[in-house]
């Protein structure tokens, strides 16, 4: 007569599964760090606060952003995206932008040491090629 | 004689995932402050031609920070919130409601003033209820 072999069990001690499970945890927030799934492109700035502004909805379109930056004595940053550039660059880039598409939104980042003189100037440039569609970016409370 | 055991409380699998909650929040916590779009009528735009309606509000910003509306100077240089400001704009756009105008306030800051009080002056007459807000170019 054929013995019936028993199947041996292996214990659960001799597979743990809690350094495999840390191990994957591990990879995984490793790669939620390393990836860039977004990246914001703006350039930092101390912007203004406000109290009644709320966040745009995330069906806004995408507007053509500059940022300005001042503080102290120091000269003033100019970035468009996040390239920096001089005044004449941007002011060609404002001219070209407007003839392209007239409709296009643009949100100007000022921070909040920023003088009204260079506001002032860069609202009237974007006035004089056209553009209506205007926004300061300041952050919520 | 068989010897038995003690029982013990395994503390290192706790430890792993409180490391590991620690972390994910860390990673998934966003410290940057959200930026929201606040809009503006740029001078010398289409929508700003009705600058010569007698409905219209100037705003003065002087470089200190004061508000002046009709040579009066309204709240603290250093205030953020502008009680009194707002309620007067409050005013200003019930009388306009009433005859039936639509409200209009023109800015006119200084040259130095820094951009935080205009928005301040902004959040004042948002609070207000004035959307119609313009900037002038010429002090």
């Amino acid at each position: 007569m054929k013995k019936r072999r028993r199947k041996r069990r292996i214990p659960e001690e001799e597979h743990p599964m809690a350094p495999m499970i840390d191990m994957v945890f591990l990879l995984l927030v490793f790669f939620m760090t390393v990836g860039t799934m977004a990246r914001d492109l703006r350039p930092p700035a101390e912007l203004a606060e406000s109290s009644t502004a709320t966040k745009a909805p995330d069906t806004v379109a995408v507007r053509e952003i500059i940022t300005l930056i001042q503080y102290a004595e120091k000269p003033l940053q100019i970035y468009f995206g996040a390239r920096p550039l001089g005044e004449e660059d941007l002011r060609q880039i404002i001219q070209q932008a407007a003839q392209r598409s007239p409709e296009q939104e643009w949100e100007l980042r000022i921070g909040d040491e920023v003088p009204y003189s260079v506001t002032q100037r860069w609202m009237q440039a974007l006035a004089e090629a056209g553009i209506t569609q205007l926004h300061f970016s300041v952050f919520g409370q | 004689m068989k010897q038995q055991s003690s029982p013990s409380i395994p503390i290192a699998p706790m430890i792993d995932c409180v490391f590991l909650l620690l972390v994910y929040f860390m990673v998934s916590t966003t410290m940057d402050r959200e930026e929201a779009p606040m809009p503006v009528a740029v001078p010398g735009s289409s929508s700003g031609t009705s600058i010569e309606l007698p409905e219209e509000q100037v705003i003065w910003i002087q470089a200190d920070g004061q508000i002046i509306v009709n040579d009066y100077a309204y709240d603290d240089a250093r205030s953020r919130e502008l009680p009194n400001l707002t309620n007067a704009l409050i005013r200003f756009r019930e009388i306009c409601e009433s005859d039936g105008v639509q409200p209009t306030v023109v800015l006119i800051p200084e040259a130095d003033v820094v951009h935080q009080r205009i928005i301040d002056v902004m959040d004042a007459l948002t609070r207000a209820g004035l959307e119609n807000i313009q900037f002038s170019t010429a002090p």
